[in-house]
């Protein structure tokens, strides 16, 4: 009872720190063994890089699909033909998942200075699977370092009058959509365009009644030549019969003084007739084009009233829009300040020298304030109907 | 190992220089650039906006100390000044430029304060100060000419005649100048009762004033062509409707007003009564921007009238 306590329950402490070693172990030897497992049961392909300057490429290499790591390079070699053969062992998760026209690239590390470089494989779209040993086509990914010298370097060159340009385009952009500001904020543009279209569908409305009287005026007038026509007709008739000494008016008419009015009466009746006839003749032209007429002149009305509504439309809209053209004015030149500042690109942009001065004010023979009153009492509200006494 | 130390502080110290070394604006670039945007907007019509960017480019030429540069900017500032209706200020930026200069910028600060000058005397002398500065710039000769002969108008409107003359004689194209003679032209015309001369001299100054870019004056030019043809109230109609819609987009309402006021009698005299109503609304609204009408009798608590 004397002894301390790790002397008495010494057994019990070597066998808990036994076990615990054990176990620790144990979990070790599972670890390993399913991580070999994952590598070791994959499958074997090859990635080909057919375009020199492959480098940094060695065994142990990982190989990444979709960022996660599915494999990794067990060897290269350099076929007769001169091109890269990456041997790799791909997972077998993998095995369905790359297809016969996925590709790899390598990529390398910046400047091979810094990070490890890897394959990434881009799964293709082709139906028929990668067959154990198959090929995927690799390529090589430029250098980071380079590819952003090389991107600068352009952007400097091309991007500094590029961005002057685009300057100029935004100061005039900004001076359209003032005018377009000083369009939208005119008094009451709204609600005369409003008047302007309701007046145009009441012309339009008037025009298509005018255009239906028309019509029917000419049917009408149709109608009583051909009675005239028809009376015309029967005179002729009564006439002939006359000349011929046919009946009581004939013999009646007998006489040669009567005679000869008669032929003159006949004589002006024939003109009259030839006269309505060529009336009749141009009329019926009339009247058999007036129907398309009508039509045209229906149809473009209906066009005149849709184009009227599709602006009624869009005419809310427009000021929205402006106001999103001048947000994105406002972020261009934001943008363009930035760039302005930067040292990289500043100098594209800096004023090279003093705007123009602006133009000299003189006096001018400018009446007087007006009286407000009296403009007041001017474009006071009349009651509707009231005529202008002036 | 070391190689990608190394490697890696060379891109933090190259991304640190792109990203984060931005290296400010020179005084005088900024003070360029601020002259620049004040023209932009003194372009786009905006006094207001124009004199506040010449103010920041006016700050950093006297922090460089370079006094043409603030000489040229403080004239320029008050022409902004001026059109924005702030006389005072301009006046004080004009005199500051005609103590310390001479030549065309002495010249135009004393045009400057000719036109701002509430009497007659002060505005004489100052364009006498003009003629003197301006050497043998036909423009600014030209301004000043035009400019005293608005002064002799009512008066003497033969000695004003001769001043038009003489400044046409000057053979200055510039569009502004063209327009303010122009404008004095016709004014003068109107009180002589010519108004067939009047409306040409008036159109040609619009034509002139929008080649300026001065909505103001466009709006002026078209009011006076407007009463020129009074005698065709369908022409004088129109013109009059244009000028209300111009001098309301110059911020000019009481000349919006008045405008619309002649808009709508014209409108009236022609029988288009609709039309009519419209400038009378149109009119009403530039009077409310200059001095909202009184409530009528249970109406304090309207809603304003919509914006035009």
């Amino acid at each position: 009872m004397s002894q301390p306590f790790k002397l008495r329950y010494q057994n019990e402490i070597v066998g808990v720190f036994l076990v615990g070693a054990f176990v620790v172990i144990l979990l070790a030897v599972l670890l390993v063994a399913r991580d070999g497992r994952e590598i070791g049961d994959g499958f074997e392909c090859e990635i080909v890089f057919r375009e020199p300057g492959v480098g940094l490429l060695r065994e142990g290499v990982a190989v990444r699909v979709q960022s996660q790591r599915a494999g990794i390079v067990t060897g290269s070699s350099v076929g007769e033909d001169g091109h890269v053969r990456a041997h790799v062992v791909l997972s077998n998760s993998m095995r369905y998942a790359i297809s016969t026209d996925s590709s790899a690239t390598l990529y390398t590390p910046m400047a091979g200075l810094a990070g490890e470089p890897y394959i990434e494989i881009a799964i293709g779209k082709a139906p028929t699977r990668l067959a154990i040993g198959g090929q995927i086509e690799g390529a090589v990914a430029g250098d980071v370092l380079q590819l952003t010298t090389d991107v600068l370097r352009v952007l400097r060159s091309d991007l500094g009058p590029s961005l002057m340009a685009l300057r100029k385009i935004s100061e005039r952009g900004d001076r359209m959509l003032a005018k377009a500001e000083m369009i939208l904020e005119l008094p009451a543009t709204a609600t005369a365009a409003e008047a302007m279209f309701a007046r145009a569908d009441r012309a339009a409305e008037r025009a298509e009644r005018a255009l239906e009287r028309t019509l029917g005026l000419l049917e009408r007038l149709e109608g009583t030549l051909d009675k005239t026509d028809a009376a015309l007709a029967g005179a002729g008739r009564l006439v002939s019969r006359i000349e011929k000494g046919e009946g009581l008016v004939g013999r009646a008419l007998a006489d040669p003084v009567m005679e000869r009015r008669v032929v003159e009466l006949v004589g002006r009746l024939a003109g009259t007739l030839d006269t309505v006839e060529r009336l009749m003749a141009q009329t019926g032209k009339a009247v058999a084009v007036a129907p398309e007429l009508v039509a045209e002149g229906r149809a473009a009305l209906r066009d005149m009233a849709i184009v009227a509504a599709e602006l009624r439309r869009i005419a809310p809209a427009v000021p929205s829009m402006a106001g999103q053209v001048e947000e994105l004015l406002g972020e261009g030149r934001a943008v363009l300040g930035a760039v302005e500042r930067h040292w990289l690109l500043g100098a594209q942009l800096r004023p090279k020298g003093a705007p123009a001065p602006l133009p000299a004010v003189g006096i001018r023979d400018d009446a007087g304030a007006p009286d407000l009153e009296a403009l007041r009492r001017a474009l006071a509200p009349r009651a509707r109907g009231a005529v202008d006494a002036r | 190992m070391r190689a990608s130390a190394v490697g890696f502080g060379l891109i933090v110290a190259l991304g640190a220089s792109a990203c984060g070394g931005s290296a400010p604006l020179g005084r005088r670039e900024v003070a360029l650039r601020e002259a620049g945007l004040g023209e932009a907007a003194m372009k786009r019509g905006h006094p207001v906006q124009a004199a506040r960017r010449y103010d920041a480019a006016l700050a950093e030429a006297r922090a460089l100390d370079d006094r043409a540069l603030v000489a040229r900017l403080l004239v320029d500032q008050a022409v902004a000044l001026v059109r924005a209706g702030r006389c005072d200020l301009a006046d004080v930026r004009a005199g500051e430029v005609m103590r310390s200069q001479d030549g065309p910028l002495r010249a135009r600060a004393a045009l400057v304060r000719a036109s701002c000058a509430r009497s007659a005397d002060p505005a004489r002398e100052a364009l006498a100060v003009a003629r003197a500065a301006a050497g043998k710039d036909g423009c600014l000769l030209a301004t000043a000419d035009c400019s005293e002969g608005a002064l002799l108008a009512a008066s003497e409107p033969g000695r004003a005649a001769e001043r038009y003359r003489a400044a046409a004689g000057r053979a200055c194209e510039q569009p502004d100048v063209v327009a303010l003679c122009s404008y004095n032209e016709g004014r003068l015309a109107m009180r002589s009762a010519a108004p067939a001369r009047a409306a040409t001299a008036f159109a040609r100054s619009a034509d002139a004033a929008a080649r300026a870019g001065d909505a103001a004056a466009v709006a002026a030019a078209l009011h006076g062509e407007a009463l020129a043809r009074d005698a065709d109230p369908a022409a004088s109609a129109d013109l009059a409707r244009r000028a209300g819609h111009a001098a309301w987009s110059a911020g000019r309402y009481p000349l919006a007003a008045e405008a619309f006021a002649l808009c709508a009698r014209q409108f009236g005299r022609s029988g288009r009564d609709e039309e009519a109503g419209t400038c009378r609304d149109n009119g009403s609204r530039a009077l409310d921007r200059i001095a909202p009408s009184p409530p009528a009798d249970g109406a304090a608590t309207a809603a304003p009238a919509a914006a035009p």
